[in-house]
């Protein structure tokens, strides 16, 4: 991977996606704080996590459908770049997406998902996990569903997770203690992150034996 | 090792289903313009995206400076230009940013030589890829593949959907490319004959995914068109660049000046034929039920 033609990749996706991202940022934000400031505030840590959500789902749309549909891709594989960065590129562009705007929306409107930190760590590696879901399900296909698909599999867990601890149960209590115990988060956080990078692997090793007509629609 | 050799193809094969391409051996060399011509679903594609390496051979090998090439070698990619049918830059970038991203991926981009391009080209830095017509796309493809002093350029179907004005425009930029760069090898594929008269050196002809012709398009130009009854009077010979039957009749191409040449001349029941062009009587007929050479 040669980090030159990364930041070039890099920079051209700043240019083709910097505006609307800012704007979609802008706008997300102005409705947490429209939120905030609602006469009847409403629960602001549960609307700055599903803004975070829909945020990369928009992305990785823009991050790949863009590029399926329009070819790009067939142009970009013909240029001397190889596949592992490319496919790295907009994983990293994703990722600082996701980080920057979960940090400015929750630091300003939820600072408590920070206090203990450990929640607000849990929280973005799983948005991460979303993110790499989104975009490594719509680069291997162009099934208009695919990012349904993704966030099914990323909502699946999270709804079992939330069954058991909302049931009265032993199995409530054995997750309350492993999630306070001091290494409870960072292993969710490890475990995240696990299935982050296998999915970033993956996905790169499917790009890289892929032919250029599977990369576009 | 041939230094003269751009690439070699070596059996190379690629299977889809209900379509193969090849096996297929093909050296491509330097300073030739290789016109490849084929009707729709031949292979051309294939074949280009082959050579690119965007599509992964099933069986064979291809050869550069003696040495096999990996699937995704970048270093090829470096060497060589390719240009699509859909020619597809991002849209929202202008001709300049364009070229600017192209030279930071490229590592020998030679900048001097990109903005006499630009110029020669008469491409306008500041409008948008989506603003530009094919033509003009087609003429940015081929700014950037020789700015980086490409090796071999391809050119997939580049006239196709052109008007008659514009295509001219990119038969004559290829014969000045041609002829201003020559340790350029150029692929070009169409299914025009004119496009292919105008700046083919070397003619390929593709059938069902089959190499059916190969030949300089000097000797096709000097070749005789002979039609006969007597099918099967002339045995197989390398004077002999094509044969097919249609219409009752065989019709062989046959090498101008060879000694069978001016055999046939002198025999009654074989006619010399004049068509108004040999490649597209060649083209036709190789679509017809081919006996050997």
């Amino acid at each position: 991977m040669k980090p030159p033609i990364l930041m070039a990749l890099l920079a051209k996706d700043l240019r083709l996606h910097g505006l609307p991202l800012l704007l979609l940022i802008g706008v997300l934000l102005a409705a947490c704080a429209g939120v905030q400031f609602a006469p009847r505030r409403g629960p602001i840590p549960g609307f700055v996590f599903n803004m975070n959500m829909l945020a990369p789902l928009l992305l990785s749309e823009w991050l790949i459908a863009r590029e399926r549909a329009k070819r790009s891709f067939a142009w970009l594989r013909s240029l001397p770049v190889d596949d592992r960065t490319m496919a790295v590129g907009k994983f990293l562009y994703a990722a600082v997406v996701s980080v920057v705007l979960w940090t400015t929306s929750s630091a300003l409107f939820a600072p408590g998902l920070w206090s203990p930190w450990s929640t607000g760590l849990v929280l973005q590696c799983s948005l991460l996990v979303l993110g790499a879901l989104l975009i490594a399900a719509r680069w291997r296909t162009n099934w208009r569903y695919a990012p349904m698909a993704a966030m099914g599999v990323f909502a699946g867990p999270i709804l079992i997770f939330l069954t058991l601890m909302g049931e009265d149960t032993a199995r409530r209590a054995a997750l309350a203690t492993l999630w306070n115990a001091p290494y409870g988060p960072p292993l969710a956080a490890a475990g995240l992150l696990l299935i982050y990078v296998s999915t970033i692997w993956s996905t790169v090793r499917w790009v890289e034996r892929a032919d250029t007509y599977q990369l576009v629609d | 090792m041939n230094e003269d050799i751009v690439l070699e193809l070596v059996d190379i094969q690629r299977r889809f289903p209900g379509f193969e391409l090849g096996p297929l051996s093909l050296k491509l060399r330097r300073g030739r313009t290789y016109g490849l011509l084929g009707p729709n679903g031949a292979g051309k594609t294939t074949l280009l995206d082959l050579v690119a390496l965007q599509t992964r051979p099933t069986a064979g090998v291809l050869r550069t400076e003696g040495e096999s090439l990996s699937w995704g070698s970048c270093a090829w990619k470096a060497r060589i230009s390719y240009v699509r049918e859909v020619v597809a830059f991002y849209d929202e970038l202008t001709v300049a940013e364009t070229l600017r991203l192209a030279s930071r991926l490229y590592g020998r981009w030679d900048p001097a030589l990109a903005a006499r391009l630009v110029d020669t080209l008469e491409l306008p830095l500041d409008r948008r890829v989506r603003e530009l017509s094919k033509g003009t796309k087609v003429k940015l493809g081929i700014a950037s593949a020789l700015a980086h002093h490409a090796d071999l350029l391809l050119l997939d179907e580049p006239t196709a959907g052109l008007d008659p004005t514009a295509r001219a425009d990119v038969q004559a930029i290829v014969r000045a490319m041609a002829r201003d760069h020559p340790g350029l090898c150029v692929v070009f594929s169409s299914h025009i004959f004119e496009d292919l008269e105008e700046t083919a050196t070397d003619l390929l002809i593709l059938r069902n995914g089959r190499l059916v012709f190969e030949a300089p398009a000097d000797v096709l130009s000097t070749s005789t068109l002979y039609r006969t009854d007597a099918a099967g009077a002339v045995g197989p010979s390398s004077d002999v660049l094509a044969r097919w039957k249609d219409k009752g009749m065989e019709w062989l191409l046959v090498l101008g000046g060879s000694g069978l040449d001016a055999d046939l001349r002198q025999r009654a029941d074989h006619v010399e034929e004049r068509p108004s062009s040999t490649l597209a009587a060649l083209y036709h007929g190789t679509g017809r039920r081919r006996d050997d050479r």
